[in-house]
């Protein structure tokens, strides 16, 4: 085999990516239809940041080389899943499968296409099958783990964490397996030690860090409570994720006009478990942060955008509640009101700072401003006028355009483009 | 680049060296040779010493077919400036052209000795063909000879050679010391109390049963001056200074490698008090549960019994190995009597960082440059950050002096531009390590992450 290329294999073993990349394109120069060189250029570019399309097109050239093997189709449906496209990598996994049923690694690329999009049963049977081409496969078996604990199959899914570790106790992956299993069904203390053992074996394994922060935000009740929801949400596809959520609002709705037709003061808790419902899965994750930040530890696991959220997010909503309670129960009004627009400010706030869309972050900064000057507007009114309904005059028409845009921040929250990060510049 | 807009720049600064050097080497390019040799006058008349302007002189002389002329004016110019790597390249070239490939040879191995960089494969296998089969040695006083006939002992005098043949960087002895490095006050006191202490008074050391020499690893982000420290450090202890590179460690996954590494350890234990540095050990010391060729585990396993001194004693000899990645770093490795003093080398600190501007600045038309002022702005800077910083500034006066037809100095200004537009390379480094520190961190290595991150006291 060419030195050269021999060269890049070990620059990429030993995790010298750019290197390696050097080195295979010096290869190229001389080869230029290597197929080979160009799955080596994928695999690498992989694991560069920002290169991921252009892994795309070497998987796609390498293909075009050798149009009768599975692998570089099995690479390029691998590089779609990363680059949130789920079901183009179906196709083209299906499609290795059908060039060579035997191979793990396009039953897996399968598999981890299948999970793109969320059909885990079918995501199972494709680990399965892996296994059973090869029972000592750990991608198939972390697979496999992962997607039981997705549809809330909790034993098994820890079964095969520990069947895994059994062969391989140097196996960051099912430790971080393990660990969101044990989370899963509550058992934060667990988690975090099985998340903590994954992070010393792969300090920089993202999926085992999610899992330690969530352990360590798991610690408060409120939090558990967010987290027991977005499990119960996991196990449903994006569909039907949604239809619940749009049926609970409604359901709400119904609640309280039935509520109301028995006694008006039952629309109260009512009504208080629906904003619980609205501003808990939108606080949680910035109030865990802020909560975290006064552990030692625990706030060293948190990044600076999640400090400043968790700074943030604790000051306006802590900050305002007893600014509302304080200003109402000494007549103060305008305290009253800032404290409010505090309290409703959390909820664009909360997409700002650790938001990966950066048309998202300047959107939602501009909402919080809004609110924030309209809430401004609203206290000087108040302050001016006192003895009046604090809902008037100037006031109400702000409170109303305040409304409007905490409410339609809600909404836009929903929207992709405002919330995720360009998978081309992963 | 726009040869009529330089000679435009040129006619405004009739005296620029750097200018006419440049032009004279594009015109040279265009086989434009009176007009390159008329440059190159133009320097020579200004700067009669000028290295650059002698050297392209004789290679317009070969040109021109007036080769022994050239080869003349090299002889004087490699008597005058012998560590003028380039001046013993063209010589050996001219030198085999006139059918002298012995001496060819020699002056080849002189201006590779000098500077890696220079190494021409194509020229050696043509001296070799000629017949230059013996290498040219470098004695004790800088003076090359033959190599004698003693190729089954390589290691008797002929250190350089034996080198040069197993791809090593070589010196005799280390001419860098601590006072050529600025800054880094913190990393150097480490080191003396590691390692220039204990090889000092080893005397002192054995009585509290501590060896002199043995393994140290310097780890750090890239681009902050392992290297030099490693350099500095031989420099420090007067020792000789034997460096191996990623390339040629990579090259030892591909060839003959546990001998070519066992021979390397030989040369350095011949040429002792000596330094043996391995530049991204990491490439060598990998961790073997990564490793899939059993060829990579017995590499390993040699170079632990190597550091071990199992075939031989390793007394005033220090390993010094640098890497950015610790963390690939076989456990094996970290244990006591191999690399079991660890150094961190921090991106360069305030003082280091003016250093650093200073050398960049060397040679540069300069106004208004505050190498203090530079070194705050960049805080968190690598050495290599600071280069591209003072590379992007000389561009933008570059830019404005086309625009202008005439010279434009690079100002204060346009660094402190560059200082913004240049973002640290070791920012994403210490992401990585962050959180090796943190969760990786059981035995206490990665303290002085911790301390320089300000995470711990």
């Amino acid at each position: 085999m060419n030195q050269e290329f021999t060269r890049a294999q070990l620059l990429r073993e030993r995790g010298r990516h750019e290197e390696a990349i050097a080195t295979v394109l010096s290869h190229l120069a001389h080869q230029p239809e290597d197929a080979h060189a160009f799955i080596e250029l994928a695999l690498n570019r992989m694991e560069v940041s920002g290169q991921l399309a252009l892994a795309l097109q070497d998987a796609k050239t390498a293909t075009g080389l050798m149009p009768g093997d599975s692998f570089p189709l099995s690479l390029q449906a691998r590089i779609l899943v990363q680059l949130e496209k789920p079901k183009e990598a179906l196709a083209l996994a299906e499609s290795a499968i059908a060039l060579e049923p035997e191979s793990g690694y396009a039953w897996n690329s399968k598999c981890l296409a299948l999970i793109g999009v969320s059909r885990w049963k079918e995501a199972e049977e494709c680990a399965r099958n892996a296994l059973m081409l090869d029972a000592d496969d750990p991608t198939a078996s972390n697979l496999l783990a992962h997607v039981l604990r997705l549809q809330n199959r909790l034993d098994e899914s820890e079964i095969e964490a520990n069947r895994r570790l059994a062969r391989d106790p140097e196996n960051a992956f099912s430790f971080a397996n393990a660990g969101w299993a044990a989370l899963q069904r509550g058992d934060v203390k667990g988690a975090e030690n099985h998340f903590k053992e994954s992070l010393r074996i792969d300090p920089n394994m993202e999926y085992a860090r999610d899992g330690l922060k969530e352990s360590y935000r798991a610690r408060s009740a409120f939090y558990r409570l967010f987290l027991k929801w977005a499990f119960f949400m996991q196990r449903f596809s994006q569909g039907n994720r949604f239809a619940i959520i749009i049926g609970m609002i409604i359901g709400f709705r119904i609640l309280k006009i039935l509520a109301a037709s028995v006694h008006p003061l039952l629309v109260i808790p009512v009504a208080l478990a629906y904003y619980l419902f609205l501003f808990g899965s939108w606080l949680s994750g910035g109030l865990a942060n802020f909560l975290l930040l006064r552990d030692p530890v625990a706030r060293l696991s948190l990044d600076p955008a999640e400090k400043i959220e968790g700074g943030v997010i604790g000051l306006l909503f802590f900050g305002g509640l007893v600014a509302l309670v304080a200003g109402f129960a000494m007549e103060i009004h305008p305290i009253a009101v800032i404290g409010g627009v505090m309290i409703v400010t959390t909820l664009p706030a909360s997409m700002i700072f650790t938001n990966p869309s950066q048309k998202g972050r300047v959107v939602f900064s501009l909402i919080c401003v809004a609110v924030s000057v309209l809430g401004i507007i609203m206290a000087i009114d108040v302050a001016r006028h006192p003895g009046r309904e604090i809902i008037e005059g100037q006031a109400a028409s702000c409170f109303t355009y305040l409304l409007i845009l905490v409410a339609g921040s809600s909404w836009l929250g929903m929207v992709d483009a405002l919330r995720k990060q360009n998978p081309n510049h992963k | 680049m726009d040869l009529s807009a330089l000679h435009h720049a040129l006619a405004a600064s009739p005296g620029n060296v750097p200018l006419l050097l440049m032009v004279a080497k594009l015109e040279e390019d265009q086989f434009a040779i009176a007009a390159a040799r008329e440059l190159l006058d133009r320097v020579v008349a200004i700067d009669p010493q000028n290295r650059e302007a002698l050297l392209g002189i004789a290679r317009l002389l070969d040109f021109s077919g007036e080769a022994s002329q050239a080869i003349v004016r090299l002889e004087d110019l490699c008597s005058r400036d012998p560590a003028f790597a380039a001046a013993w390249l063209l010589r050996a070239r001219l030198t085999l052209d006139e059918g002298e490939a012995a001496r060819a040879r020699q002056f080849y191995d002189k201006a590779v000795e000098l500077d890696r960089s220079q190494a021409d494969d194509a020229l050696l296998a043509e001296i070799l063909k000629s017949g230059g089969i013996k290498r040219g040695v470098m004695t004790s006083t800088g003076e090359i000879r033959d190599e004698q006939d003693d190729d089954d002992n390589i290691f008797e005098g002929l250190d350089a050679s034996a080198a040069l043949d197993l791809g090593i960087d070589f010196q005799l002895k280390s001419d860098l010391k601590f006072t050529d490095v600025g800054g880094m006050e913190q990393v150097k006191e480490d080191i003396r109390m590691k390692i220039i202490h204990p090889l000092k008074n080893p005397q002192l050391f054995a009585a509290y049963g501590k060896k002199a020499g043995g393994g140290v690893l310097l780890y750090g982000p890239p681009g902050c001056g392992k290297t030099l420290m490693a350099q500095a450090t031989a420099g420090e202890i007067d020792a000789t200074f034997l460096s191996v590179g990623l390339h040629q460690i990579l090259d030892m996954y591909i060839g003959e490698s546990e001998q070519k590494l066992h021979k390397i350890f030989e040369l350095a234990r011949k040429s002792k008090p000596a330094v043996l540095f391995f530049d991204e050990t990491d490439a060598l010391a990998a961790d073997r549960r990564d490793m899939r060729q059993s060829a990579g585990r017995t590499l390993i396993n040699q170079f632990l019994s190597e550091l071990d001194g199992a075939q031989a004693q390793n007394d005033d000899l220090l390993i010094l190995g640098a890497t950015n990645a610790p963390w690939q770093l076989d456990g094996a490795f970290l244990r006591p009597g191999r690399f079991d003093r660890i150094i961190f080398v921090p991106p360069p600190d305030l003082a280091a960082r003016a250093e650093i501007a200073k050398i960049h600045a060397k040679g540069k038309p300069l106004t208004d440059f505050d190498p203090m002022d530079i070194a705050k702005r960049t805080e968190g800077f690598s050495g290599a950050d600071l280069k591209a910083v003072f590379d992007q500034a000389t561009e933008a006066a570059l830019t404005e002096a086309m625009k202008k037809g005439s010279m434009v100095p690079v100002t204060g200004k346009m660094l402190v531009k560059a200082t913004k537009d240049v973002k640290p390379s070791t920012k994403k480094w210490f992401e990585s390590a962050k959180n090796h520190a943190l969760y990786a961190n059981q035995s206490g290595f990665y303290d002085d992450i911790l301390t320089h991150l300000g995470l711990k006291k």
